[in-house]
């Protein structure tokens, strides 16, 4: 679970001397205070944000996904005692990816980003952006990409994006997987080979 | 052979689309750090637990408050229940002492005394009644002759 716990997209956490360390802030949060939650939101929004921009294109939706994370985590914090892991940043990591997969879930019921909403055009312009993805670095063409792959990707279920993100993107083993989501390493199997077999599936009718 | 292998090269091709799916899902360091660093969202996260709080409180205030309530009915309904209690202690040591608690009144009983004959009475008078037919043929033959 490395890459998981480090705080990523450039925002590593502020230089404080002395530092003080995750879990004595969760402590005196959990007294009442208000100001070492402040702090936790400062050091992991990163960490968060980057997460939810696994699983959502729209800035609405990551921002939501990061409110929900922290009211979560600040009504847990009786429950964290270092031991997941010892680590803050895995904690939260785990109740930021719980947190997108019910909202994949809530968005799937509500029948949002079906296929349906993307054009022949918005197809043909993914799949050519696709053949030179590495190549252009053209900011505007990228989050348009980003825009148009979400919506196909949205066509999956919920647990078979679930389990291809963490598998393939952010390069969890089976017995991680297995943790973050409390799903048994049989289960999360058998799902990554049905995500496989499904977004080919899906892939096949893009192409 | 060239059909054989086609679909595990395709599966490879639509594999490696899905994966490069993936990748254009990536949001740049910019974009994360913009949506962190959202000026409000502190903020709203704040209102959202203070409000939670507030909700979860006045939850925990209204089932005290129901407590308090029925605080008063809790004395009666606790001699109902003694009462109860004692009645269901009460009542088999009564049954079993009652003097109609042999095996045939019992089923006298349980004839819902509807009939003054038990079970048996009835079992044998049945059998009686078919007993007696072979016997009485004879005499209905000397009448019919």
């Amino acid at each position: 679970m490395a890459e998981i716990t480090e705080p990523g997209g450039g925002l590593e956490p502020q230089a404080e001397a002395p530092r003080i360390s995750d879990n004595e802030l969760v402590a005196a949060a959990r007294a009442g205070d208000e100001v070492p939650f402040s702090q936790l939101f400062e050091r992991h929004r990163g960490l968060v944000s980057r997460l939810a921009y696994r699983f959502f294109s729209r800035r609405e939706q990551v921002e939501e996904i990061s409110q929900e994370s922290f009211i979560k985590a600040y009504f847990a914090l009786g429950d964290y005692h270092g031991e997941y892991e010892n680590s803050f940043a895995a904690w939260l990591a785990r109740i930021a990816v719980r947190s997108c997969y019910d909202e994949l879930r809530r968005n799937k019921r509500r029948g949002e980003s079906n296929i349906g909403d993307l054009s022949e055009e918005e197809a043909a312009y993914l799949h050519e952006r696709m053949r030179d993805l590495g190549t252009s670095g053209n900011v505007e063409g990228n989050a348009i990409s980003r825009d148009l792959a979400g919506k196909l990707l949205a066509k999956l279920r919920p647990d078979d994006r679930m389990v291809l993100t963490l598998l393939k993107q952010e390069e969890l083993s089976i017995a991680e997987i297995a943790g973050v989501m409390g799903w048994t390493p049989a289960k999360v199997k058998m799902r990554s080979h049905r995500a496989q077999h499904g977004l080919r599936k899906l892939l096949k009718k893009f192409i | 052979m060239w059909k054989f292998n086609q679909p595990h090269i395709e599966n490879d091709k639509l594999d490696k689309f899905g994966d490069e799916l993936l990748r254009a899902l990536d949001a740049s360091d910019a974009e994360i750090s913009t949506a962190a660093t959202s000026p409000f969202l502190f903020r709203r996260i704040r209102v959202r637990i203070e409000a939670e709080t507030r909700r979860r409180t006045e939850e925990r205030s209204q089932w005290l408050s129901f407590v308090m309530q029925t605080r008063k009915a809790i004395p009666v309904l606790a001699l109902l229940a003694i009462f109860a209690l004692g009645t269901l202690f009460y009542l088999p040591a009564s049954v079993s002492n009652s003097p109609a608690h042999s095996p045939a009144d019992q089923q006298q009983i349980t004839m819902g005394g509807m009939l003054p004959f038990s079970q048996d009475e009835i079992v044998a008078s049945v059998n009686g009644w078919e007993g007696d037919r072979p016997e009485m043929r004879p005499e209905m033959r000397k009448e019919q002759r």
